[in-house]
């Protein structure tokens, strides 16, 4: 197991701009921020290395970290906020992004955001969630100065990061995932995942203008609608469906008339400027395909040239070097076990496999370090 | 009231275990004590038994439930911390399922989770805990306490057994730390050849108890909330000796609790509101007699009804609350005939038959419904010094949902068999051998719980072999009475139901895992009578469970340790009973655990021993007697788990007054 190596970590000079894999291009393409001592953000010129948050598995006493993976070293550092801080980052972190000199993630059981030096990767706050109606963070994006988060509980709030406080809150519908910007908009997957034993999971996504941030427009979408990626111009909607007879589907969603268009059935998806990479793993073992949608032309082909990982847990994509990773549980006797260390998978820009690394307990999202 | 009343005292409750000798019915019938009988009974058993009676509870300072059941050999306890939190018994690696538990010799069911709650059992009328692994000695028994692979049976103090009836009142207040109160009365009267009993206990605790919470580097001292109880229990008994040898009892009985549920401790977020309130009713009838010939015969009859009502709060359910209410209901009836028709050979035959179902307020319920027929052939023969005993249990489940798929039916034949070999006639000295052939149904739960249970699932099977040597003896007047128990066996474990992935968010079960257990149980019980009116008894157990995970040998787990059995765990306890005031000093304490089984360093328990002390006097105020009692109950204040992120109480302390007319 890598210890983290603090050196190597406090040297890196420059403060690197971040941003979640979810939403590729889309937060940095439209983002004109210049907030505070980051270098233009919308120009990254490398990346440095892929962040991997890990779930941990709270029943088994195993906590959520994260896993950073150096392209330079070619070598994984575990649980980097416990070893810079003494403490647990919580349990079952879900989200986080990166913006300006600082790194925010979502714990969901813990119900907290840390805010975390990106170079140190000290904890600058935790902001404490509890209490509040707007609470257990579950999606993350960053833009203009603000970091928008939702929240099972029903919301979407904006979190100021100048004074590290959430100033708003927007109720949308209920138990809302994976966010993401398209223009002035932030697209909201309301999954209702808490009505499954009852009504059904959802079918709808809300919108909210961030011009005012004060409503959310409500509209029809697909089965359980999990995560909204964009490439910076197009919008897609993954909706998980309800594991059983409706099966996970990812949609076109036109953001002029709000209307959804199939693109075919898949479990995981990630985006670039250029393409959605597509992975269908319905019953995580067998029968997993990788397919590269072409965004422009709509045409698919192979993602990877090997057979992939066994379980993938995400997927994400370096927008500069086009590398694909692909986060996995490890099989034993048949299924995933979610109690050992998972990996990563790592591929160029062609699908060939360039290795892997290991994670921390459930990888269950991927962020890249650019600068 | 010292050692010698104690061994006077046999296992109370009707389902006492015989003794050896074949005419055991018509023994216990007569009402016969014999000295030493509870000793016996454990050294001539040709299967693990273990006995802890109410006279144990005081020498030995056991203060709870989950305390005497932490001083049983080959046990693990699982425990949810505090006085409201769950508490289910495994014994040797095999899961809580696996374990029966009787009530005054009629099994509990909860066919939803498929193990018993023995928190919800308070010592304030136990007359005598008994352990047994494998069979039971006694034959003449429902078939359906022939189905486990270890029964844990609980009898009240109660004149069903084998003491006098009186009319007599006792009125107990019990009160401890973390705002523990529990006031306990029990009225006894005789009327003609019925003797009527009511008894009823009140518990309410805080248990917002303290602990410290290490995270990392950073140790906190943290408090559990939201972990507020409110229980009751009230009971009505009936005994009608209906003539010599026929005894006609009869039981009523209710529970009500309402339990705030602190959760999992959670890193920076206490924050909880799910709240618990579990309701269960049940009466039984049951019949014991000699019809003579050689002829006796037990009958049993019971109906079940319990409530499981979760309420829980939160921004992210429909409505910000959840619901989740679950009903079960059993019917049970039980026949069983023994036939002795030589003092060496006496057979039985049993028949059950019980009718579970459950619903419940989810949307997905599909109402599932099981009828079950249990058949048990048992022949025990005792030839010159060998007392042999052997079983077939034939077992027929049949399920069916009102809404949906059933879940798989079962039909199996399980045999054991066990013996007793004493070599020397003038030594209480033997050796034992036993093997049972045992599985546990699927609960409703795994079998159908939505987006979880499955409705494949095939029984989890069991096999165990047992080895062991007893012998009781006496020294002289000082030591008068000494038992010493050592045990070896091997343990398989086929088909476990575990939950396994589909993908991130949906679970199913499964049957999948393999596991090898062998271990050794090692029992000492010694009774000083050091000078007269002076008794000292030291009670010991220590216990080695080595437990394979060994399902394939390319997984992480092949071969490491299953996940919460600590490989070596222990008890001892001294008392020493004198005419000023009686001081019991106890310890127990089991070794390093893993949550999982692959033995990952981040996910070990370290072990833990726990101190406890007690002080009690018994004064004699006429025809009545007043007493008191002082427990201190870990007493170096040791923070411990025993189920991962339920920290469990430290130093605490409790203080009874009981009256007895």
């Amino acid at each position: 197991m890598n210890q983290i190596s603090k050196s190597s970590i406090m040297k890196r000079k420059f403060p690197v701009f971040i941003f979640s894999a979810l939403l590729a291009l889309g937060a940095a393409s439209c983002s004109d921020d210049n907030n505070g001592d980051t270098p233009d953000p919308d120009m990254p010129e490398n990346t440095l290395g892929v962040y991997v948050l890990n779930n941990g598995n709270m029943g088994k006493k195993i906590e959520g970290d994260i896993t950073y993976y150096d392209y330079t070293e070619r070598k994984a550092f575990q649980n980097i906020f416990q070893n810079a801080n003494g403490r647990s980052l919580g349990n079952s972190p879900q989200c986080a992004v990166v913006y300006g000199s600082k790194m925010y993630v979502g714990v969901y059981e813990s119900n907290t955001i840390e805010v975390i030096d990106r170079n140190t990767y000290k904890s600058i706050k935790q902001i404490p969630l509890a209490g509040r109606d707007a609470s257990m963070p579950r999606g993350m994006v960053a833009r203009d100065g603000k970091v928008y988060v939702s929240m099972y509980s029903g919301y979407v709030s904006r979190l100021d990061t100048l004074s590290l406080a959430i100033d708003k809150d927007v109720k949308v519908g209920p138990n809302p995932e994976k966010i993401a910007i398209l223009g002035n908009y932030l697209y909201v997957p309301n999954s209702d995942g808490m009505s499954c034993n009852t009504t059904g999971y959802g079918k709808t996504a809300s919108r909210i203008n961030l011009d005012t941030f004060s409503t959310a427009e409500n509209f029809e979408v697909g089965l359980n609608p999990t995560k909204f990626v964009t490439d910076g111009s197009s919008l897609f909607l993954l909706c998980m469906g309800n594991y059983g007879d409706v099966p996970a589907t990812v949609y076109r969603v036109d953001p002029s008339d709000l209307k959804s268009t199939e693109i075919g059935k898949f479990t995981l998806m990630a985006a670039d400027s250029n393409y959605l990479y597509l992975i269908n793993a319905p019953y995580g073992v067998d029968r997993i395909s990788y397919q590269k949608y072409n965004i422009a032309t709509g045409a698919f082909s192979d993602m990877i040239s090997d057979e992939g990982v066994e379980s993938p847990a995400d997927i994400a994509v370096d927008p500069r070097t086009g590398n694909i990773f692909i986060t996995s549980y490890v099989i034993e006797n048949g299924y995933a076990n979610y109690a050992i260390d998972g990996y990563a998978g790592i591929y160029d820009a062609s699908g060939a496999n360039k290795g892997r690394f290991t994670t921390g307990v459930g990888p269950v999202l991927m962020f890249f370090s650019m600068r | 009231m010292t050692i010698v009343a104690a061994a006077l005292r046999p296992g109370a409750g009707a389902c006492a275990a015989g003794p050896a000798v074949p005419d055991s019915v018509s023994t216990a019938l007569q009402e016969v004590t014999v000295e030493g009988r509870r000793v016996s009974d454990e050294v001539r058993s040709s299967a693990p038994l273990h006995t802890i009676d109410a006279a144990d509870l005081k020498v030995a300072a056991i203060t709870g439930m989950a305390d005497a059941v932490g001083r049983l050999p080959g046990v693990v306890l699982r425990d949810y911390g505090g006085a409201g939190g769950m508490k289910t018994v495994s014994v040797r690696g095999f899961g809580s399922g696996h374990t029966a538990v009787a009530y005054d010799g009629v099994p509990l069911s909860d066919a939803q989770s498929g193990s018993i709650d023995i928190s919800r059992y308070s010592l304030d009328n136990v007359g005598a805990l008994r352990l047994t692994v494998g069979d039971n000695s006694d034959i003449l028994m429902p078939a359906r306490l022939a189905a486990s692979a270890a029964t844990f049976s609980i009898s009240t103090d109660s004149p069903f057994g084998h003491r006098e009836a009186r009319t007599s009142l006792t009125a107990q207040l019990k009160a401890g730390s973390f705002g523990y109160i529990s006031p306990f009365l029990k009225v006894e009267v005789p009327v003609g050849k019925v003797t009527l009993q009511a008894s009823g206990e009140y518990v309410h605790a805080k248990n917002d108890y303290p602990f410290t919470l290490t995270n990392v580097s950073l140790k906190t001292r943290e408090r559990r909330t939201n972990s507020m109880m409110n229980t009751g229990h009230g009971e009505l008994n009936a005994l009608w000796r209906v003539a010599a040898r026929h005894s006609l009892a009869a039981k009523a009985y209710y529970y009500d609790s309402d339990r705030h549920l602190p959760g999992p401790v959670i890193y920076y977020n206490s924050e909880s509101h799910e709240r618990l309130r579990e309701r269960s009713f049940f009466c039984q009838l049951r019949y014991r007699g000699s019809l003579g010939h050689g002829l006796s015969m037990l009958a049993i009859a019971k109906f079940n009804w319990s409530a499981s009502l979760y309420h829980d709060e939160n921004g992210k359910y429909p409505g910000g609350v959840l619901d989740q209410n679950y009903w079960q209901r059993e019917a049970y009836v039980s026949g069983s005939l023994l036939y002795t028709p030589v003092w060496w050979a006496s057979l039985d035959y049993a028949a059950d038959y019980f009718y579970n179902n459950l619903n419940s307020n989810l949307a997905t319920d599909s109402r599932p419904r099981r009828h079950s027929v249990l058949q048990s052939f048992t022949g025990k023969f005792t030839l010159g010094p060998v007392t042999l005993m052997a079983r077939a249990l034939w077992s027929i489940y049949l399920n069916s949902a009102l809404q949906g798929t059933p879940s798989r039916d079962a039909r199996r034949l399980s045999p054991s068999a066990s013996v007793s070999w004493q070599p020397w006639s003038s030594a209480d000295f033997h050796v034992r051998a036993s093997y049972k052939n045992i599985f546990r149904m699927p609960s409703f739960s795994e079998a159908y719980f939505d987006h979880y249970g499955s409705v494949d699932l095939k029984p989890e099977s069991t096999d165990q072999l047992n080895l062991g040597l007893t012998y009781g003896f006496d020294v002289a007047s000082w030591l008068p009475q000494a038992t010493i128990t050592a045990d070896g066996y091997l343990n398989h474990v086929k088909d476990m139901i575990v939950a396994v992935p589909y993908n991130m968010f949906v679970w199913s079960m499964t049957n999948l895992s393999k596991s090898r257990v062998f271990g050794l149980d090692l029992t000492a019980d010694l009774r000083f009578r050091p000078a007269a009116r002076h008794a000292v008894t030291f009670m010991g157990t220590y216990s080695f469970q080595r437990a394979e995970p060994r399902t394939s040998r390319s997984s992480s787990d092949w071969m490491r340790q299953v996940a919460y059995i600590p490989r070596n765990s222990g008890s001892f306890s001294l008392g020493w009973e004198n005419p000023w005031v009686n001081v019991s000093f106890s310890a127990s304490g089991i070794g390093h655990r893993f949550t999982t089984s692959e033995n990952l360093p981040a996910t070990r328990i370290a072990g833990f021993m726990e101190f406890g002390a007690g002080l009690w006097k018994v004064v004699s105020l006429g025809r009545s007697s007043l007493e008191l009692r002082a427990n201190i109950i870990n007493m170096f204040d040791r923070q411990y788990e025993i189920v991962a992120n339920y920290p469990m109480p430290g130093r605490s302390f409790q203080f009874t007054v009981r009256y007895e007319l």
